[in-house]
């Protein structure tokens, strides 16, 4: 075993396990509202701290051994297939660590005063520390069974966040569509699992550590698996588990559904980091994509398509939230895009910024939501600057951070994208992903014209400035998204790859492009608010409307779906499974086909028995004369 | 002493009873029959079995006929006094 054992990293896991188990059990009677808040908070603080105490410990040693790593005791052993439960923390981890920590921090602080006067106050604060637990685990986890607790966990925290207001039945069913949607997902994670080991097995290396994965993937890249190569079978399967989670094409229907639960959760877990848990594996399973380059085309692609699909859907959206959760889909295409071309650290850093603007930007809506008093309809806001001069600040940071304006955290990570994906990818998928930034710019600006500026389309004198305990966690997200980029954008990648980075070159076309990504970016601005004035978007309108109704019907996925899996779905379990199968064969045959017969046969048989003693004895005489004959 | 002609008398005796047990209706006489085809089963232990060890226990046969045909009739009066009759095919409570 590599790496050096550092018992401090299963404190990081447990404060919010801790939390969890408190509040949930006895926090309505025993700690009441605020208690139960601080506590959660206080949890996720401890847990930062410690990521922070291992960050610093990790940073002490020398750079090819940054290896920190816990076994807590032996989960599986069966034959020669043993299972740690074993975390690690590398510079990977720590990255991750420390973005969910210090995220989570901020938007437990923000829950505070969002939630104030829920009566589930202490149910909320239980799951969101049940989520860090589970993320944390997912992503300091040292082997893929581990990491896949995590990822079923987040799974599960994400269908009780997003059904939290459980009185509502389209909320419920909104979480359901989330759970269904990921384990679809998840089926094709533990069927890549699943391969991996046994075809790992039969090369005769089993161990399942990620140091021995790396270790030992290539002895798998002769076999073949279903006629296809064993690594890209794999990666694909794995691949398909990272679609679920992370919201890409074909499975991202269910995010923007997830935008059901309270604003905080739709920041933390469907904005900052449980949908990010796809790229994660894919930065974690680095060794594995790279043996596997048909693999990694697909993701690329899927990434571009994904990105550029959902930005277009974004561009019309008219609910708040609904914007940015197909923004979030869009930026999640990015950073896919990013590690398609191989370049796991940008899209590892592409994760880390838009975890800054887009919490930031889910924060800033939030307050918006709140202030209006739980309006969502962005055509019924307007002008909110005046009566929300804060919220708009901070919102109109992250816009600019998005947008990818120069100097801000989105400019450098989404440039940093675009270039390897030039060189990596080709010119369509840079084209592609350029024209994407400009959309992006032009739906955030679209969003921030349509709630901030302007004049207000309703009577919204009774929108009101959010109280500090929501401000603050916006002013240090806002912070981070407009400095984050500029501090990060050299340590972090060498941090990450201390090796490759040195090597690589600067790009000769590196201020071409940047100039043509950020000039995208900025026409996108213009753009937008030149097409929301009301004569040019009333012309729009007007020469558009076929396609104005296909992208604000979300090209119709979720209808096709209905029509094409969930109602024959619907149809077989009804006609077939309930009908023929349950209630016809195990009901109708077995069931009660063995109390019929029971009952025929008894029918059949009374006759025998008809009192008659001469009869009995007759049939006993008979009997007796058939035995003796048989005998003698 | 030649076995055989009294083992042909106990099976003659033990097949004509159970004619008449399987032919008469009345109780009574079907308790008599089970006595005979008793009774022949008797004979054929004496005829064939190993000389003092079946008298012996022929001897105790008596006694457990005696018995039976006790409690044979016992019972009969007290389904006689229930049913009012001795007919068996009008005694047919025990009809499935």
């Amino acid at each position: 075993m590599t790496g050096n054992y550092y018992p401090l990293l299963k404190w990081i896991l447990l404060p919010p396990l801790a939390g969890f188990i408190v509040n949930g059990l006895a926090g309505k009677k025993l700690l009441g509202e605020k208690a139960g808040g601080l506590l959660g908070s206080l949890a996720i603080f401890t847990s930062f701290f410690f990521a922070v105490l291992c960050l610093s410990d990790l940073l002490s040693l020398p750079i090819e051994n940054r290896l920190l790593r816990d076994t807590l005791y032996t989960w599986i052993s069966a034959g020669n297939f043993g299972v740690d439960a074993a975390f690690r923390f590398d510079p990977l981890s720590a990255v991750m660590a420390l973005i969910i920590t210090g995220v989570s921090l901020l938007i437990h602080i923000y829950s505070l005063g969002y939630m104030k006067g829920d009566a589930g106050y202490n149910r909320y604060f239980a799951y969101l520390n049940l989520f860090v637990f589970f993320i944390l685990v997912l992503v300091l986890a040292d082997n893929p069974l581990v990491m896949f607790v995590g990822w079923e966990g987040v799974g599960l925290c994400s269908y009780l966040l997003i059904g939290f207001w459980y009185e509502d039945p389209e909320k419920t069913a909104s979480g359901k569509k989330a759970f269904i949607t990921n384990r679809i997902g998840d089926a094709g994670f533990l069927l890549g699992l699943m391969l991996l080991f046994s075809l790992l097995a039969a090369a005769g290396a089993p161990a399942m550590d990620f140091a021995s994965l790396e270790k030992n993937t290539p002895l798998l890249i002769s076999s073949t698996a279903l006629g296809i190569a064993a690594p890209t079978l794999i990666c694909l399967l794995l691949f398909f588990g990272a679609t679920g989670k992370s919201a890409q094409f074909p499975l991202h229907v269910w995010l923007p559904d997830a935008m059901a639960g309270p604003t905080p959760v739709s920041a933390l877990i469907h904005a900052a980091t449980m949908v990010t848990a796809g790229v994660y594996m894919l930065a974690r399973l680095h060794f594995l994509y790279e043996l596997a380059p048909k693999a990694l085309a697909v993701v690329m692609l899927t990434g571009c398509f994904t990105a550029f699909f959902a930005a277009v859907i974004a561009l019309l959206q008219k609910d708040i939230k609904k914007v940015l959760a197909y923004s979030t889909i869009s930026q999640l295409g990015y950073m896919f895009m990013a590690a398609g071309a191989g370049a796991f650290s940008a899209s590892v850093f592409h994760l880390g910024t838009h975890a800054f603007f887009k919490a930031l930007l889910f924060l800033g809506a939030g307050s918006v939501i709140h202030g209006m008093r739980g309006e969502q309809d962005m055509f019924k806001m307007g002008g909110l600057r005046k009566y929300m001069p804060y919220t708009f600040l901070f919102m109109a940071a992250g816009w600019l951070a998005i947008s990818g304006v120069p100097g801000l955290s989105g400019f450098y990570s989404k440039d940093l994208i675009l270039e390897k994906v030039f060189e990596h990818g080709g010119r369509w998928v840079w084209a592609a992903g350029v024209l994407t930034a400009g959309l992006t710019a032009f739906y955030t600006t679209r969003l921030v014209i349509l709630t901030f500026l302007r004049q207000p389309r309703t009577s919204s004198s009774h929108a009101h400035e959010s109280p500090l305990s929501m401000t603050l966690p916006m002013a240090a997200l806002a912070a981070m998204a407009l400095g984050g980029g500029f501090m990060l954008k050299d340590s972090l990648l060498i941090f990450l790859e201390p090796a490759t980075e040195a090597v690589a070159g600067p790009n000769p076309h590196a201020t071409l492009l940047m100039a043509i990504s950020t000039a995208a970016g900025l026409s996108g601005i213009a753009a937008a608010f030149l097409l929301t004035l009301p004569g040019p978007s009333a012309f729009l309108k007007l020469i558009l409307a076929p396609a104005h109704s296909l992208v604000f019907n979300k090209f119709y996925v979720d209808e096709i779906y209905n029509q094409l899996v969930i109602r024959p779905l619907i149809f077989i379990s009804d006609k077939v499974l309930f009908t023929l199968v349950d209630s016809g064969f195990i009901d109708g045959v077995l069931v009660n086909g063995a109390a019929k017969t029971c009952y025929g046969a008894a029918r059949a048989l009374r006759r025998i028995q008809d009192g008659r003693l001469d009869h009995y004895a007759l049939i006993f005489a008979l009997g007796a004369a058939v035995m003796l004959y048989w005998l003698i | 002493m030649n076995a055989y002609p009294l083992a042909a008398i106990s099976y003659l005796l033990f097949a004509l009873a159970t004619a008449g047990f399987l032919t008469c209706g009345n109780l009574v006489r079907m308790l008599m029959f089970l006595e005979l085809m008793l009774n022949a089963g008797n004979i054929a232990l004496v005829a064939l079995g190993p000389p003092p060890a079946s008298q012996a226990y022929a001897l105790m046969l008596f006694a457990v006929a005696a018995a039976e045909a006790g409690v044979g009739l016992a019972l009969i009066i007290a389904m006689a006094s229930a049913f009012r009759t001795l007919e068996a095919e009008n005694i047919k409570e025990l009809k499935g």
